[in-house]
C-alpha cells in the first residue's frame, strides 16, 4: 500500500508514533466491524446489576455490543469470547451526571507558540522546580482560572495550586482548542442557552481517557458556571470511535445560582455609559443573578408570543427561543446552586416559572432536607471531599459541607445521584461511592447512585446504567469489589468493545 | 467598512491584459519602465506536469495574450527561423509559478478587522500591495501567486482573495480572484472580551447561525456563494479538534471546506481516515520550519497517503523568501509524495485557491506563469533562474533583475514618477 | 483534616477527660476472640493477645487466660498493632528554625501536646509519631517518637533522641551548592571543634597531673579525644558527635533523584550509614536503584503518584512510586496525605491504594507498622504483635485495607485510648445521619445507649464551643501552615 510505502519512510522514531497510531486505529476499526456478530461471555464471581441487586458467579452476555442476558449460570454460546477473571467483579459503567472537563491544559498551551503559551511554560517551570523540592510556586489564576485572569501567586512549598491543585489534582489534557479567555461557557451575553458546550470540548482530550480509566462510560459534559443561564450539556462516552461518542448532542440548559457567574466571570463590572459589553456585564450580586434569570425566562415568555424584548440585559433572540422550550418542558434545565440561599432562590425561581429543574452540586442540602423533598426534586450531589480542589476550594460553602448529607438525601426519598466533577481516577467517581457507603449509605445505594439514578437523571435509562437485556453493553470489570479502595477497574466495556484492558 | 479599508481600486485584470503590447506602449509612456516583451517559446530541459511529474525536454508555446498555446516536445519541434521570442533552457527546470496558500504576503497589518465578529464584508484582496516587499521577494522565490487570507480575529473571518504577486500594467495590484473564499475560524484569536465571541463554543455558534441562515437562503449573500459553487469555504482551526468541531455545519450544509490546520494534521488525518478521499478534503498546510517536531512534519505526508488535496502555507516573506519551499522539503522529507509535493505547490494549490481554470498548471490555455529551476524545486539548493508571469520575464537571475512595472528594482522601491 | 476539625465543636479537654479520669489501668488485659494480624508472623483466626503491664507477653489461637486478666471482647473485629506515622511535623509549632544548622534543637520543645493532629492521628488508628522537623533545613533538630495522647510532652513520649533530621535538597531561598557547601561545613566544623577541644581536654589532664607538655600537638590531639566525654561537648556539636557514633539516626531529605546521590555520599563519609532513612519526594524514585544498593530505608512522599510531562511529547507521566521502590527491593514507609482528598489521609487507605496497584498485602501493611518501626529504631517495641513488645494494639471492624473498615479502639502500652462509642467529635461529624438514622444499617451505627449522654455532652459544651472552635481553627491553620513546610 502506497500510505504503508510513504510511512516506511518517516524514519524509525517517527514510524513507530504513527505507526502505531494506524496499527490502532484500523485494529479498533476491524474490532468495531466485527462487533455485530461478536459474543462475549464475562464470567465474575459478584454482578452488580446497578440497581441494587447482586447475582453472585454470575455471567453477562454480550451479543453485537448489546447485553443479550445475565444470570447466575446462563449458558455460554459455542464461539463466545469468555472473559474470567479470578475474584472480578462487574457493573454498569459509571455514568457521570455533572462532569466537569478542564478547559485547557496549560503544558499543551505551551507548546503553542502564543505569549500565553510562554507563560504557561513558566508556570510549567515553576511546577518543575516543584517536584524538585527547591521551591514551589502556585499559580492561582492562569489558564486555568474560569475568569480567564492571569496572574501569578508565589507561596511556600507544599501548597498545592488552589485552581487547578497542582500537583495533587494534575489538570487534565486540552479541553478545547481556545487558549486565550478560555472558558467553556460563552459568556458575551448572561444568557447563552442557544450555544452549546459540545462545541467547546475536545472529545479527543485525554481528560476521557482518564474517566474510562476510572470506570466511567457516559458522562454529561457541563459547562461552567461563568453564565447565568449557561449553555446547553451534551451526554458522550467516554471512549469508543470518536465520532459514535455523542450520545445526546443538546442536552439540559444549565443554569447557575450561585456566585459564581460574578465571583469568576470574566470580571463583571457595572456598565457605564450604557455601554454593555462582556467586560461590564451584569450582574454582580446575587440579587443581579435571579434578575437576569428572571428577565430571561419573562422575555422567553414575551419573545414567544411576538411581543418585543428589550433593556440592558436582554439575552440574544436565539437563546429566548430555547428558554422558551424550557418553560414548555421540551427541553430540561438544571440548576447549579451550592449554598442554602441559592438552592431556595432555585426553588423560587422554579415556582415562579413553573420550571421543574435537576439540582446541581447542592453543598448545603443538608439545610433544605425538607425543601427538596417537599419540591420532589433531582439532585447531582457531590463531590463528597474533605479538601475542596479547583475554584471550589475558595467557596465558603464548601467547607461547611457535611458527609452525611447524600446519606441524609437518600433518607429522604431524594431522588439523587453522586458526582465527581472534576476529580478523576484515584479519587474519581468510584470514589466518591466509597465515600457514601463510609458515611454509612448501603453499598448497593451508592452504586446506584453513579449508575442506574444518573441515568434515569439524564433520560437516558432505556440505553445504560444497569445491566439488563437489551442495554448496551457498557461494563467494567473490577479487580475485587467495586467499592474496595484495593481494587480498580481491570475491563471497561463500552458498546461491547473493550477500551480499557488492565490486565 | 469596505470603504476604509480598501486602499485602491481593484480591476480585474482579466480582458485588460489580452490588449498587451498597447497598453506596454501606453505605460511606457506614463514613464514607468518598459515591461519586457512576451516570450512566444519557453523551451527547457524538464517540465512540470499536471500530475507533478517531469516530462523531459518539452517546448511551451505561448500565444500573444500570454497563455499557453501548447506543450510539446521540443525536439520534434526544431526551433524553425528560432523566432526572436523563443527563451532557451535547456538544462534548466520549468514549473509553473509557486502558488502559496493561507497566505499573508502584501497584507502587511491590514487584513484584521475586530470590531465584529462578524467581518465576511471584508475581502483581503481589497488591501493587497503588490509593491509590499514580501510580495516582490515572493515573486523572486518562485511565487507568482498567492491566496492571501484575513488574518482571522473573528469567526466569520473575511474573504480570502488570490492575488498575483507582480503587479498589473500601471503597477496595479493584479487580484486573480477577488472573493475567492469564505473564511471561517475557531482558532484561539477570534475570541474577543469586548464584543464576543468569548469562547469556542460562542464562536462556533455564530458560524452555525451563518451556515444554517445561508442553507436556508437567508443571510449574507457572499456565504451563500461561499456555500454554493461560486466561491469556497476555508474553515482554520488551531487543533484537530478545532477541525472537526468547525466541520459539523459544514457537514450538515453538504459542503467540503478547505481545511486549514498546523500542527495537528496527523492527528486529524488518522482519525479523518478514509473519509479524506471519500469526501474529497482539501487541506492547507503548514507553514513549517525546521523546529517542528516529526509528528507535525509527517502530517501532510499520511493526509496525502488517505487521498487528501494539500496545499501549503508558507509564511514567505522578504526576511525569508525560501520558507514555501523549504516546508515543502521537510514534509517530504517526513513521507510526502515528491509528485503530491509539486502538485501542492502548484496544481493542487490552483484547486484550492479555485482558480485552477487559469492557473497552476501547463496546458494549454492556462496564464503563463512560469518560473525556470536550476533543479528540482523541492531540492533545497534549487535556484530561481527566470520567472514568467503572462509570458513576460519578471525576474531573471541572470541580471538578478525584477522587470515589473512601476518597480524599480535597482533602488528597491516603487518607481518613483 | 480540616473537616474533620472544623465541625467537630467538643472540646479536647473532655475527649482527654475520658482516659484521664479512668481508672489506672488493669494490670493484664487480654483481647479476645479476635482475627488478629500480627504482621510479623501468621493472622490468627479468633486469636488471643495478652497483655501485663503495657507488654505483649502471650500471642496465639491457645493462650491460657490468667483469672485476674481484664478480657477485652473482640469478636468478630480485627486486632492489629497501631499504625505508625513516620514522618510528622504537625504538632510542632514551628516546623523548621530559620538558622540552617541547628542540630542542638529538640523538637520535644515545641510539640504541642493538645494540636487536633494527634487527636485526628489516634482516631484514624495510629499509635505513634515520628515528630521530626520538617524539610527545609540544612541539619535541623533531633526527633522524637511520641504516642498521640497526652497532657505533656513526657508523657507522650516513647521514644526522645531518635534522629536528627538532614537535608540535601536545599532550603527555600538557597541552593544546591550553598546547600552542600553548610552541610560539608557543619561537620569540618565538628571535626575543628573535637580538635580543639581534645587539645585542651589533654592539656587539662597533664595540667591535672601536674605534668609538663610532652607531645606535639597532633600527638596531644590524639591522646585527648580519648579523654573526651560527652558533658565535654557543648549543645552545637553534642548531637552530631552522637550521629556518628551511631546514636543517632540521619533522616535526610531528598527532594529529588539528583540529590539522592549527596545524600548517600554525607552518610558515607560521615560514618552514619547505618541509621540512615531518606525522605524522598519527587522524582526521587527513578534513584531507586541505587538507593537500593546502598541498602537504605525510604519514606514515600504523601502523593504517592509522581506526575510529570514528557518534555517533547507533552504526555503526561504517571508514576506510582511503591511499585518502582518496591520493585527495587527498598523497604519503604508510608505518610498519610491529609492534603489530599478524603480518603488518602487515612494510612490504612495508603496502603490500600498499594494493593490496588498490585503491591503484595504483606509489604503494603509491613509500610505502615513495621517498617517505620525499624527505621526509628524501635523495631524491638512497636510495630508488630509480637510476644516483649508494647501493647500498642488496634481493635478494628474489619480488615485494615477496607475504607469502611473502623478504628473501634486503640490501646496504647496496654491502656485504653481511644473509644469510638465515645468520640463525641466523630459523632458530631456523623450527627446528622445518628439523627435520621435510628440504628438501621451501616457501619457508622451508633451505640444507642450512648447516644443520650454525647447529646448532653454536646449541649454542655456548646456554650464554649464557639471559642474553642476559633482557637483550634487557628491552631488548625497553624498546623496547615507547618503541614506545608
Amino acid at each position: 500500500m502506497n500510505l504503508r510505502h510513504q510511512i516506511r519512510r518517516f524514519g524509525a522514531a517517527l514510524a513507530c508514533v504513527a505507526g502505531a497510531m494506524l496499527a490502532t486505529d484500523a485494529h479498533a476499526q476491524g474490532q468495531n466491524r466485527g462487533d455485530r456478530e461478536q459474543t462475549i461471555a464475562i464470567k465474575a464471581d459478584t454482578v452488580h446489576l446497578g440497581n441494587g441487586e447482586t447475582i453472585e458467579n454470575g455471567v453477562v452476555l454480550i451479543v453485537g455490543g448489546k447485553i443479550a442476558g445475565v444470570g447466575p449460570g446462563l449458558a455460554i454460546p459455542r464461539g463466545a469470547t469468555v472473559i474470567e477473571v479470578e475474584r472480578s467483579s462487574v457493573t454498569p459503567g459509571l455514568i457521570d451526571a455533572y462532569a466537569r472537563l478542564e478547559r485547557v491544559d496549560p503544558f499543551d498551551a505551551a507548546r503553542r507558540e502564543s505569549g500565553r503559551g510562554r507563560l504557561a511554560e513558566i508556570v510549567r517551570r515553576m511546577h518543575g522546580d516543584h517536584e524538585t523540592g527547591a521551591f514551589a510556586c502556585t499559580c492561582t489564576g492562569f489558564d486555568l482560572c474560569p475568569a480567564g485572569h492571569m496572574h501569578f501567586e508565589y507561596e511556600v512549598d507544599g501548597v498545592t495550586c488552589p485552581l487547578c491543585a497542582f500537583p495533587n489534582h494534575m489538570p487534565m489534557e486540552a479541553a478545547s482548542g481556545l487558549v486565550s479567555t478560555a472558558s467553556l461557557t460563552e459568556s458575551s451575553s448572561e444568557v447563552v442557552a442557544h450555544t452549546s458546550v459540545l462545541d467547546s470540548i475536545n472529545l479527543r482530550g485525554a481528560d476521557f481517557d482518564r474517566l474510562a480509566g476510572g470506570g466511567v462510560t457516559t458522562v454529561f459534559v457541563s459547562p461552567d458556571s461563568a453564565a447565568v443561564i449557561g449553555p446547553r450539556g451534551a451526554i458522550v462516552r467516554t471512549g469508543g470511535p470518536v465520532r459514535g461518542r455523542v450520545v445526546e448532542e443538546q442536552s439540559a440548559v444549565q443554569a447557575a445560582m450561585n456566585s459564581d457567574t460574578f465571583r469568576f466571570g470574566p470580571g463583571n463590572n457595572p456598565p457605564f455609559r450604557g455601554f454593555v459589553t462582556n467586560q461590564t456585564r451584569r450582574p454582580n450580586t446575587r440579587m443581579g443573578v435571579t434578575w437576569v434569570f428572571r428577565k430571561a425566562f419573562y422575555d422567553s415568555a414575551r419573545h414567544a408570543e411576538g411581543l418585543p424584548v428589550s433593556g440592558a440585559d436582554t439575552a440574544p433572540l436565539a437563546a429566548l427561543d430555547v428558554l422558551h422550550r424550557v418553560r414548555v418542558g421540551e427541553v430540561p434545565l438544571r440548576v447549579h446552586a451550592r449554598q442554602k440561599n441559592d438552592i431556595e432562590s432555585a426553588f423560587r425561581m422554579g415556582r415562579e416559572f413553573g420550571l421543574s429543574f435537576t439540582l446541581l452540586e447542592a453543598t448545603e442540602a443538608y439545610e433544605l432536607i425538607d425543601l427538596l423533598k417537599d419540591a420532589d426534586a433531582t439532585v447531582v450531589f457531590g463531590p463528597i471531599e474533605a479538601d475542596p480542589t479547583g475554584p471550589r476550594r475558595f467557596t465558603p460553602e464548601a467547607r461547611r459541607g457535611r458527609l452525611g448529607t447524600f446519606r441524609e438525601l437518600l433518607d429522604a426519598g431524594v431522588r439523587t445521584a453522586l458526582t465527581a466533577q472534576d476529580l478523576r481516577d484515584e479519587n474519581g467517581l468510584a470514589r466518591q461511592a466509597m465515600y457514601a457507603v463510609w458515611s454509612g449509605v448501603s453499598p448497593g445505594d451508592a452504586l446506584r447512585a453513579v449508575t442506574l439514578t444518573p441515568a434515569e437523571i439524564l433520560g437516558i435509562d432505556d440505553r445504560v446504567g444497569s445491566i439488563e437485556a437489551g442495554k448496551d453493553a457498557d461494563l467494567v470489570v473490577w479487580s475485587g469489589e467495586p467499592l474496595d479502595p484495593t481494587s480498580r477497574p481491570l475491563l471497561v466495556l463500552i458498546n461491547g468493545r473493550v477500551e480499557v484492558d488492565r490486565r | 467598512m469596505i470603504g476604509t479599508q480598501r486602499k485602491r481600486p481593484v480591476r480585474r485584470r482579466r480582458g485588460l491584459g489580452r490588449f498587451g503590447a498597447g497598453l506596454i506602449a501606453l505605460s511606457a509612456c506614463a514613464g514607468l519602465a518598459p515591461a519586457s516583451e512576451r516570450a512566444s517559446e519557453i523551451v527547457a530541459g524538464k517540465v512540470l506536469q499536471p500530475d507533478g511529474t517531469w516530462r523531459e525536454s518539452a517546448a511551451v508555446r505561448l500565444d500573444r495574450s500570454g497563455r499557453i498555446a501548447s506543450v510539446t516536445d521540443s525536439d520534434d519541434q526544431a526551433p524553425r527561423g528560432a523566432s526572436a521570442g523563443a527563451h532557451v533552457y535547456r538544462d534548466a527546470y520549468l514549473t509553473p509559478g509557486l502558488i502559496e496558500l493561507a497566505s499573508q504576503i502584501g497584507l502587511a497589518a491590514n487584513a484584521s478587522e475586530q470590531t465584529s465578529p462578524d467581518q465576511m464584508d471584508l475581502s483581503a484582496g481589497a488591501v493587497f500591495d503588490p509593491f509590499d516587499r514580501d510580495s516582490i521577494a515572493a515573486l523572486r522565490a518562485g511565487i507568482t501567486s498567492a491566496m492571501i487570507v484575513p488574518t482571522p480575529r473573528a469567526p466569520l473571518a473575511g474573504r480570502a482573495s488570490v492575488v498575483r504577486t507582480a503587479p498589473g500594467e500601471g503597477g496595479r495590484a493584479d487580484v486573480v480572484k477577488l472573493d475567492s473564499a469564505g473564511v471561517f475560524s475557531v482558532a484561539p484569536g477570534v475570541t474577543n472580551t469586548l464584543f464576543g465571541p468569548t469562547s469556542r463554543a460562542g464562536a462556533m455558534g455564530m458560524i452555525r447561525d451563518a451556515v444554517g441562515q445561508a442553507r436556508r437562503g437567508e443571510g449574507d449573500a457572499f456565504i451563500r456563494a461561499a456555500l454554493g459553487r461560486e466561491a469556497g469555504c476555508v474553515v482554520i482551526g488551531l487543533t484537530a479538534d478545532d477541525v472537526f468541531t468547525i466541520l459539523g455545519p459544514f457537514e450538515l450544509a453538504g459542503v467540503v471546506p478547505t481545511v486549514v490546520l498546523r500542527e495537528e494534521t496527523l492527528d486529524l488525518a488518522l482519525a479523518m481516515g478514509e473519509e479524506i478521499a471519500e469526501t474529497g478534503y482539501r487541506f492547507i498546510v503548514g507553514q513549517f520550519g525546521l523546529s517542528d517536531r516529526p509528528e507535525t512534519l509527517a502530517g501532510p505526508g499520511v493526509l496525502a497517503g488517505f487521498g487528501g488535496v494539500l496545499g501549503f502555507a508558507g509564511g514567505t516573506s522578504a526576511d525569508d523568501p525560501d520558507a514555501l519551499r523549504r516546508g515543502v522539503a521537510l514534509a517530504t522529507r517526513y513521507g510526502l509524495d515528491p509528485a503530491a509535493a509539486r502538485r501542492a505547490l502548484t496544481s493542487d494549490a490552483a484547486r484550492i485557491a479555485g482558480v485552477a481554470d487559469r492557473l497552476g498548471s501547463i496546458e494549454r490555455g492556462r496564464d503563463a506563469d512560469l518560473v525556470v529551476w536550476s533543479h528540482d524545486p523541492l531540492r533545497p539548493d534549487a535556484r530561481v533562474i527566470a520567472v514568467y508571469v503572462e509570458g513576460r520575464r519578471v525576474y531573471a537571475a541572470e541580471t538578478d533583475a525584477a522587470t515589473i512595472d512601476g518597480w524599480d528594482d535597482r533602488a528597491g522601491r516603487r518607481q518613483q514618477r | 483534616m480540616n473537616r474533620l476539625g472544623i465541625i467537630g465543636c467538643v472540646a479536647t479537654a473532655a475527649f482527654c477527660a475520658s482516659t484521664a479520669n479512668a481508672a489506672p489501668p488493669p494490670e493484664r488485659v487480654a483481647f479476645t476472640g479476635g482475627t488478629i494480624l500480627p504482621i510479623v508472623g501468621d493472622r490468627i483466626e479468633n486469636g488471643t493477645v495478652l497483655v501485663e503491664r503495657g507488654v505483649i507477653v502471650a500471642i496465639g489461637g491457645e493462650v491460657e487466660i490468667p483469672y485476674d486478666a481484664f478480657e477485652v471482647d473482640c469478636t468478630g473485629l480485627v486486632i492489629m498493632p497501631g499504625m505508625i506515622h513516620p514522618h510528622s511535623s504537625d504538632g510542632l509549632d514551628v516546623a523548621n528554625e530559620a538558622l540552617p544548622v541547628a542540630p542542638f534543637l529538640d523538637v520535644g520543645d515545641a510539640l504541642d501536646p493538645s494540636a487536633l493532629f494527634f487527636e485526628n492521628a489516634l482516631r484514624e488508628g495510629i499509635t505513634s509519631v515520628h515528630v521530626i522537623q520538617a524539610n527545609n533545613t540544612v541539619i535541623g533538630g533531633v526527633s522524637r517518637v511520641v504516642h498521640p495522647i497526652g497532657l505533656s510532652v513526657s508523657e507522650m513520649t516513647a521514644r526522645a533522641d531518635v534522629a536528627l533530621k538532614l537535608s540535601t535538597s536545599p532550603r527555600r531561598g538557597s541552593d544546591r551548592m550553598v546547600q552542600m557547601a553548610q552541610l560539608r561545613e557543619a561537620f569540618l566544623a565538628l571535626d575543628d571543634a573535637i580538635a580543639k577541644l581534645a587539645e585542651a581536654k589533654y592539656e587539662e589532664k597533664l595540667k591535672e597531673d601536674e605534668k609538663p607538655m610532652d607531645v606535639g600537638p597532633a600527638e596531644a590531639r590524639e591522646r585527648g579525644m580519648a579523654l573526651l566525654e560527652d558533658r565535654d561537648y557543648d549543645e552545637l556539636h553534642l548531637n552530631l558527635v552522637r550521629l556518628r557514633r551511631g546514636e543517632l539516626g540521619a533522616w535526610i531529605y531528598a527532594g529529588a533523584a539528583m540529590d539522592v546521590a549527596p545524600a548517600l555520599r554525607v552518610a558515607r563519609d560521615q560514618g552514619f550509614h547505618e541509621q540512615t532513612v531518606l525522605v524522598i519526594d519527587g522524582d526521587a524514585h527513578l534513584a531507586a536503584r541505587e538507593i537500593a544498593d546502598a541498602g537504605v530505608r525510604v519514606v514515600l512522599p504523601s502523593q504517592l503518584f509522581h506526575r510529570e510531562r514528557d518534555p517533547i511529547s507533552g504526555e503526561l507521566i504517571e508514576t506510582f512510586v511503591p511499585t518502582v521502590f518496591h520493585e527495587a527491593g527498598v523497604t519503604f514507609a508510608l505518610q498519610p496525605n491529609p492534603s489530599d482528598s478524603f480518603a488518602e489521609r487515612f494510612l490504612n487507605y495508603q496502603a490500600a491504594l498499594l494493593v490496588r496497584h498490585g503491591v503484595p498485602r504483606q509489604v503494603a501493611l509491613e509500610s505502615i507498622t513495621i517498617n517505620p518501626a525499624t527505621m526509628m529504631g524501635m523495631g524491638d517495641r512497636v510495630g508488630s504483635l509480637e510476644v516483649g513488645k508494647d501493647a500498642n494494639i488496634l481493635v478494628l471492624s474489619g480488615d485494615p485495607l477496607d475504607f469502611n473498615t473502623r478504628v473501634e479502639s486503640v490501646y496504647i502500652d496496654g491502656a485504653l485510648a481511644y473509644e469510638r462509642e465515645s468520640d463525641t467529635r466523630l459523632q458530631e461529624l456523623l450527627r446528622l445521619q445518628r439523627r435520621q438514622d435510628n440504628g438501621a444499617s451501616g457501619p457508622a451505627r451508633s451505640n444507642n445507649s450512648n447516644n443520650s449522654n454525647s447529646n448532653n455532652n454536646n449541649n454542655n459544651n456548646n456554650d464554649d464551643s464557639d471559642d474553642n472552635d476559633r482557637a483550634r481553627n487557628g491552631r488548625n491553620d497553624a498546623n496547615n501552615r507547618s503541614n506545608q513546610e
